[in-house]
C-alpha cells in the first residue's frame, strides 16, 4: 500500500478502510511538550504564538497523525464564567474553584444569550484561540487540528464543584438539567469559536462521566444526552470524538450508537472488548497506560505494550495513543516507541 | 436491639429513617457507641463492599454518607459524654499543585465512617504541612491523593520529608488516586496503596494495629 499522508491515514482508519500503518497521536500532551521543551507551561502559553510553534516542532517530531490545538486547558474557559484558574509550574491550568457558590439561586440566573461574548472577553480564551490560529498557520493542510474541551457534563460538574454536582442531580434534578443545559451551550460555543480559528476535530472529554464515578444508568440519563446534543451542535465538525478517563467500557455502545466518529478510551478498559462494541463503526484510540511503563519503563517494554495493543485491534478502526494526557516527566525515548511501534505495524 | 433496619437506611441513603431509628434507640437506653459501631460504622462498612465490588457509584456513596453524618451527629454528643474516643486520628489532603478533591473526600467520609477522627488537609497540601499536622494531632494514619501524572511524584517528596524529620516511623502512610499503582507506591515507600475510598478505610484499619 502506498504511504498515505497524515491527514489521509486519519480519514481512512474513520471510515473503517485500511490504513498503510496504525495511526499515532497524543492525548492533548501539552504539560509533556512544555516539559519537554524544558520550559513550565505557564511559559508555553506566555509565548507570543501561544505555544504553537512549540506544540509543533514536537508533534512533527513525534510524527503524530493529529495536533492538539488547545492542549491541556480543557477546563479553562469556565474561567470566564468565574472559575478560577491555577496553573502549575509543571501540570497544565486546572480549575481552582467553582462558579457557582449558591445553587439554588445562581443556576436559574445563568444567561445563555451572553455566552459567546463572556468567552471573548477572557484573556485565557483568547490565548486558546491565538494557539490555535498559530497551530493551523503552521500546519496548514498537513494534519487534522483537534481541540479538546471539556463535555457539558464535566462542565457543569467543574462549575457547581463535582459533589455538590452529583447531589444537585438526586436532589434537584431539574436544577441540574438547567445546568447541564447551560453547558451544553457553553461547551458548544467555545468549539464553534476553536473551529473559527482552524480546529478540525471536536474533542469533548469527560472526565466525570468515568465509570469509576457514575453508573452507565446514570450516565445514560444525563451525560451521554448532553454530549449527543453537543454533537449536534456543531455540525460545522467533520469529525467529532469523545473522551472518557478511567474505566469507561461501558460507554463504548451508547457512544457508537450516537454516531461518535472515534472514542478515545483509557487504559483501564479492555481494548479488545471495546474494539468488539465498536463494531467497526466507531474507531477506538488509546489505551497506553500513561502513568504505566509509559512514564516509568524502558522503551523495549514501551514497545512492547504498544505493540500488543496494535496486534489486538486486528485490523480493527484503531489508532495508537496513551489512554489520557501524558505525564510531563514520560521519557522521550518512551514516546518514541509508540511512532516505532505504529511504523512497525505495516 | 437489631440494627439491621438501620443499616438499611444507610444503604438507602435516607437519612430521614436514620435520624429516627438513632433517636429512638437513644430513647430506648441503647448505648451510643454500640449505635454507632452495630448501626453506622457497619452500614457504611456495608456501602463499602457495594462500592469496591462495582455495584454502587459514587453519587450512591454520598448519599449513604449524608445519611450516616445524620445519625453520627445525634450521637457526637452522647460519646462525648461517654469519653467514647475515635479508633484513630488520620490527617488527609491531596498534594502540592493537584486541586482535585473528590477521591480525597469519599476516602476521608469513608474514614470517618469507620470510627476515625479525619483532619481533612485539603487540596494542595505541601510535606510542611502534612508532617505539621501530623504532629499537631498526633495522628497515626497519614493519607495523600493526587488524580495527575504530573503532581503524584510530590508524594515521595513528602515521604522523604518525615524521613528528615525523624518522624517517618511514628505514621503509617497511604497513597491513592486514579494514576497510582501498588509498584508506585512502593518505589516511593509508602506503607500502602488501595485503589478505592471503601478499601482506603479498611486498610487503615489494619494500619493501626501492625
Amino acid at each position: 500500500m502506498k504511504c498515505m499522508t497524515s491527514k489521509e491515514r486519519i480519514d481512512a482508519v474513520l471510515a473503517g478502510r485500511p490504513v498503510d500503518r496504525t495511526p499515532f497521536c497524543l492525548v492533548d500532551g501539552g504539560a509533556w511538550i512544555a516539559k519537554t521543551e524544558g520550559i513550565t507551561y505557564r511559559m508555553l502559553y506566555g509565548m507570543e504564538d501561544g505555544g504553537a510553534q512549540t506544540i509543533v516542532k514536537w508533534t512533527d517530531e513525534l510524527e503524530t497523525d493529529v495536533v492538539s490545538a488547545v492542549s491541556g486547558v480543557f477546563t479553562a474557559p469556565l474561567n470566564a464564567f468565574g472559575c478560577p484558574i491555577h496553573i502549575d509550574e509543571i501540570g497544565q491550568p486546572v480549575n481552582a474553584g467553582t462558579a457557582l457558590h449558591n445553587l439554588k439561586e445562581e443556576i436559574p440566573k445563568l444567561d445563555k444569550s451572553t455566552i459567546r461574548q463572556t468567552l471573548l472577553a477572557n484573556e485565557f480564551v483568547q490565548n486558546m484561540l491565538k494557539q490555535c490560529r498559530g497551530i493551523k498557520k503552521l500546519v496548514g493542510d498537513r494534519k487534522y487540528l483537534i481541540g479538546d474541551i471539556a463535555a457539558p457534563f464535566t462542565m457543569a460538574a467543574v462549575m457547581a464543584g463535582t459533589q455538590d454536582f452529583i447531589m444537585l442531580m438526586i436532589d434537584e434534578p431539574e436544577l441540574a438539567a438547567q445546568l447541564i443545559d447551560f453547558t451544553t451551550c457553553v461547551s458548544a460555543e467555545v468549539f464553534h469559536l476553536l473551529h473559527e480559528n482552524g480546529c478540525d476535530i471536536a474533542f469533548p472529554a469527560d472526565p466525570v462521566a468515568s465509570g469509576n464515578l457514575i453508573s452507565q444508568r446514570m450516565y445514560k440519563k444525563w451525560a451521554l444526552p448532553a454530549l449527543e446534543n453537543l454533537k449536534k451542535m456543531l455540525p460545522e465538525y467533520q469529525y467529532f470524538f469523545a473522551h472518557i478517563c478511567g474505566g469507561s467500557g461501558e460507554r463504548v455502545a451508547s457512544l457508537r450508537d450516537i454516531g461518535i466518529h472515534a472514542f478515545s478510551c483509557d487504559w483501564a478498559v479492555d481494548l479488545d472488548t471495546a474494539l468488539n462494541n465498536a463494531e467497526g463503526k466507531m474507531a477506538i484510540f488509546g489505551n497506553m497506560n500513561p502513568a504505566g511503563v509509559l512514564l516509568a519503563g524502558k522503551p523495549d517494554e514501551v514497545y512492547a505494550e504498544a505493540t500488543d495493543r496494535i496486534r489486538t485491534a486486528a485490523g480493527r478502526p484503531f489508532i495508537l495513543a496513551p489512554g489520557c494526557d501524558m505525564g510531563a516527566d514520560t521519557p522521550l525515548e518512551n514516546v518514541k516507541m509508540l511512532l516505532k511501534a505504529c511504523k512497525d505495524s505495516v | 436491639m437489631d440494627f439491621t433496619e438501620l443499616r438499611e437506611a444507610i444503604l438507602d441513603g435516607s437519612a430521614k429513617q436514620v435520624s429516627a431509628i438513632v433517636t429512638s434507640a437513644l430513647e430506648k437506653g441503647e448505648l451510643p457507641e454500640k449505635i454507632l459501631s452495630e448501626g453506622l460504622i457497619k452500614g457504611m462498612d456495608e456501602v463499602g463492599e457495594l462500592f469496591s465490588n462495582n455495584e454502587i457509584y459514587v453519587p450512591e456513596v454520598l448519599i449513604s454518607v449524608r445519611a450516616m453524618k445524620t445519625g453520627l451527629e445525634i450521637l457526637k454528643p452522647q460519646l462525648a459524654l461517654r469519653d467514647i474516643k475515635p479508633v484513630g486520628v488520620a490527617v488527609i489532603g491531596t498534594v502540592k499543585d493537584d486541586l482535585h478533591d473528590i477521591g480525597k473526600n469519599l476516602v476521608a467520609m469513608m474514614l470517618e465512617g469507620t470510627g476515625f477522627e479525619v483532619i481533612d488537609a485539603g487540596v494542595n497540601v505541601s510535606a510542611e504541612q502534612f508532617l505539621s499536622l501530623a504532629k499537631e494531632h498526633n495522628a497515626k494514619i497519614v493519607c495523600m491523593s493526587a488524580l495527575l501524572t504530573t503532581t503524584m511524584s510530590y508524594m515521595k517528596e513528602v515521604i522523604e520529608a518525615f524521613k528528615a524529620d525523624g518522624y517517618r516511623d511514628k505514621v503509617k502512610i497511604m497513597v491513592g488516586g486514579a494514576p497510582l499503582s501498588q509498584k508506585f507506591a512502593d518505589e516511593i515507600g509508602a506503607d500502602a496503596y488501595t485503589s478505592d475510598a471503601a478499601s482506603a478505610a479498611k486498610r487503615a484499619l489494619e494500619l493501626l494495629n501492625e
